[in-house]
């Protein structure tokens, strides 16, 4: 998966595999093992499609975590 | 935007998601599906998605066990399906667009500026002769060669331009000034009495007066003389040889003269008075041609006619489109007797006119006597005024 931020703004994941949680304060995304958590204020799932998904807001923290592959 | 416009042509449908969102949408996203506007409130979801593809969210909704209730739409589709159902506001909005168009290919209204001797109603008159008119031809018609034909056809126009102004023509124009007329300087002449009277105010542009204010002349006498020889100073040696000067006499002598009138009033007189009802025609009058609203036929024998017209001015422009009432009064002439004060009156009136007939220009009667004689017949007025008038009079000097 390629994640791009531009500043602190806008956050595109491509070739992630689908959506886990999303809220105005977290969005969490799936990619194989690997979960990204994107943390902030007034965050916004933009597009989800099959394989990328755009999230715009104030973005204040990414976290990655490895869990094990499976659905959310 | 782009984006935006796209959803609003297409039509849009806002989707509440209820049980597993995200699996659901995860699985939507990789069957092709692709949604917008994503809100969450507490354990709800709204997305939205095109509008045609909401029906076939369902079999999706049902395999990953979640609930789908459609909480908004828009966009262009939803609006022309309202449309469908009214055919008939299409169809006149069309026609509406369609007359517009066509009207739009005509000017709608001239006006006329910077007429002063002339009236707006004779250069409008002419400009009709030249095609200028509400309801010409936008592209039929050209402003500045109807420009030059209208200046040719209207005297004492030195400028004129006819300007467009979207559906409107403007005739603008500027009025000559009269050339001052040359006065001929080649002759002899004299100014003499035209009446007897009593001198009031003497003027002498050229020559020497000979009468002063106060003095009585008497018709024919000179009073401004065009020959005349060189006045001794008193108060110097007088020259060797007086020069003389000839030439000829302007000025302006008025005087206080007397003139006695007499008018004479036949006590029996004809005249037109209405009979029977007004008869009335409305018209439409549009780009020029008039639609008449009724029929109507103009009554035999004399009558007197009178038009009201109403032209709609929204936004203080004169519209082609006028309401237009013509108005019909049958008359029928008869024989009447005037009473004493009636003759008087009329008398009065017909030495008004005389006196304005008779008097030069300028003159005015400062007092006057009058005498009525009022018969079965008639009456007569005599009248004995003072009158303030030029009696100057140009007498040429002839040389044998």
């Amino acid at each position: 998966m390629e994640l791009r931020i531009v500043g602190n703004r806008s956050a595109v994941a491509d070739g992630c595999e689908g959506i886990v949680d999303y809220g105005e304060s977290q969005v969490v995304l799936r990619a194989g093992r690997l979960r990204v958590t994107i943390q902030g204020e007034a965050l916004q799932l933009k597009r989800l499609t099959a394989s990328a998904a755009v999230v715009e807001g104030k973005i204040l923290q990414v976290a990655y975590t490895y869990g094990e592959r499976g659905m959310a | 935007m782009t984006e935006r416009l796209a959803h609003f042509l297409l039509g849009w449908a806002q989707v509440e998601i209820q049980g597993s969102w995200a699996r659901f949408l995860n699985g939507a996203a990789r069957s092709g599906w692709e949604f917008w506007g994503f809100q969450r409130e507490g354990d709800r979801v709204f997305v939205r998605c095109r509008a045609r593809e909401y029906k076939q969210l369902r079999p999706l909704a049902r395999r990953w066990k979640v609930r789908l209730r459609l909480r908004g739409k828009g966009g262009l589709p939803f609006y022309t399906a309202r449309l469908k159902k009214r055919k008939g506001l299409a169809a006149g909005v069309l026609c509406g667009a369609v007359v517009y168009w066509f009207l739009s290919g005509f000017y709608w209204g001239v006006t006329v500026t910077g007429a002063e001797t002339l009236t707006p109603a004779q250069v409008l008159a002419a400009a009709a002769e030249n095609g200028v008119i509400a309801g010409a031809s936008r592209r039929g018609l050209d402003p500045d060669m109807a420009a030059r034909a209208l200046q040719n056809d209207l005297p004492g126009v030195s400028w004129l331009a006819v300007n467009t102004d979207g559906c409107f023509l403007e005739i603008s124009l500027r009025e000559s000034l009269e050339a001052p007329s040359v006065e001929e300087d080649d002759h002899w002449s004299n100014l003499v009495a035209a009446r007897a009277g009593t001198v009031l105010t003497v003027e002498a542009e050229r020559g020497r007066p000979l009468v002063r204010a106060g003095d009585t002349v008497e018709e024919g006498q000179l009073l401004v003389t065009g020959l005349y020889a060189q006045e001794e100073d008193p108060y110097s040696p007088p020259p060797a040889e007086p020069y003389q000067i000839l030439g000829p006499a302007r000025g302006s002598v008025r005087a206080l003269t007397y003139r006695e009138f007499a008018v004479e009033v036949s006590a029996q007189q004809r005249e037109a008075i209405p009979v029977g009802e007004v008869q009335r025609q409305a018209s439409l009058v549009l780009f020029g041609v008039r639609i008449p609203l009724g029929f109507f036929q103009e009554p035999e024998g004399p009558c007197r006619s009178w038009k009201e017209i109403k032209a709609w001015t929204p936004l203080g422009r004169a519209l082609p489109l006028v309401w237009e009432e013509q108005y019909v009064q049958p008359l029928a002439e008869r024989e009447r007797t005037l009473s004493p004060d009636q003759l008087r009156e009329a008398a009065l009136l017909a030495l008004r006119r005389e006196q304005k007939k008779q008097l030069p220009v300028g003159s005015k009667v400062v007092e006057e006597s009058l005498s009525f004689t009022v018969t079965e017949e008639g009456c007569v007025l005599r009248a004995q005024c003072r009158c303030q008038e030029e009696i100057g009079m140009e007498q040429r000097i002839e040389v044998n």
